[in-house]
């Protein structure tokens, strides 16, 4: 029946509309509307064209949504503690000191995260390499061995610390949702 | 209608105070009461807009709400004034009518020097 299938598409299109409202406030109103075109039809409300009316006569679903919000706050949810970044940036770093294989699976951390930036991801994984490399280099001139090391530590580091510090949220974690329990004030009471 | 930009304001401000005089002392199920706004000319434009409103209302404890059976459907959710909705409702009506007053003092001057 096509006044079913209306009816499904407008449902559909509010519950699209009010994804960030609160689970309480969503089910709530959904089951209003539902409930609303149920009471239209048992009214007389039958035939394809009598649905439509229904529904053109509660309005666009973003704007029922918009008056849902009301004293709602729209906040960044923010971005959750994840072990595994920690992990990337960890086996960058010691990795290669223990196995080698350390260091990739720290790179595939890397990689697989979408926590940095691909600039940032780059000077990560080029880091230990260019460390050791200069290192190897310093070794067969006559500096000194601390220096060498001091040197060849801050290249490995260095593109390290941006990871810990840039890390943005993960494009899945930012998501912004509605929230706040406030009531609406009224200047009249 | 001229300024409907101006009336979709005032409807906002003013309807949930005419959804509460419908509830004084009469209960009635959203279904009824979304008919019955929507034969008061000028009254309601986004009918499923009332739902929200009547959920406002009732966190803010100025309605109340019960379940009940119906014959022809589903079970109906009812709304009723509380004293507080009650005593809103009287703040508003004394607000309003002074509001309106002096409204219509300015815009009866407005008229007056329009003709002269």
């Amino acid at each position: 029946m096509s006044a079913d299938r209306l009816i499904e598409a407008y449902l559909n299109e509010l519950a699209t509309a009010a994804e960030a409202l609160p689970a309480e406030r969503l089910t709530e109103l959904i089951a209003d509307m539902t409930t609303h075109i149920a009471e239209a039809r048992a009214d007389g409300a039958t035939s394809e064209d009598d649905v439509r009316a229904v529904l053109q006569r509660l309005g666009d679903p973003r704007d029922i949504v918009e008056a849902a919000t009301d004293g709602l706050v729209q906040v960044d949810v923010p971005p959750r503690f994840r072990l595994r970044d920690f992990g990337a940036v960890a086996l960058l770093l010691i990795g290669p000191f223990a196995l080698v294989i350390g260091w990739l699976a720290g790179v595939w951390l890397l990689w697989t995260s979408d926590r940095w930036t691909r600039g940032e991801k780059l000077l990560a994984t080029l880091g230990w390499p260019i460390g050791y490399g200069v290192a190897v280099v310093c070794d067969w001139t006559s500096i000194p061995l601390g220096l060498t090391l001091a040197i060849a530590a801050a290249i490995t580091v260095a593109p390290l610390i941006p990871l810990l510090k840039n890390g943005q949220p993960g494009r899945s974690a930012t998501r912004t949702r509605l929230a706040g329990a406030t009531p609406a004030t009224s200047s009249n009471r | 209608m001229v300024a409907e930009k101006v009336f979709t304001q005032l409807r906002r401000g003013t309807l949930e105070y005419c959804v509460l005089a419908l509830l004084q002392g009469e209960e009635r199920y959203g279904f009824d009461l979304v008919k019955e706004l929507g034969e008061i000319d000028g009254m309601v434009t986004t009918e499923g807009t009332i739902y929200p409103l009547l959920a406002r209302l009732r966190r803010e404890g100025l309605v109340e709400t019960s379940w009940r059976e119906s014959e022809s459907g589903p079970p109906r959710r009812y709304y009723r004034s509380t004293a507080s909705g009650g005593q809103a409702l009287a703040d508003f009506t004394a607000d309003w009518e002074r509001f309106r007053t002096s409204v219509d003092a300015i815009l009866r001057r407005g008229n007056e020097g329009r003709r002269k």
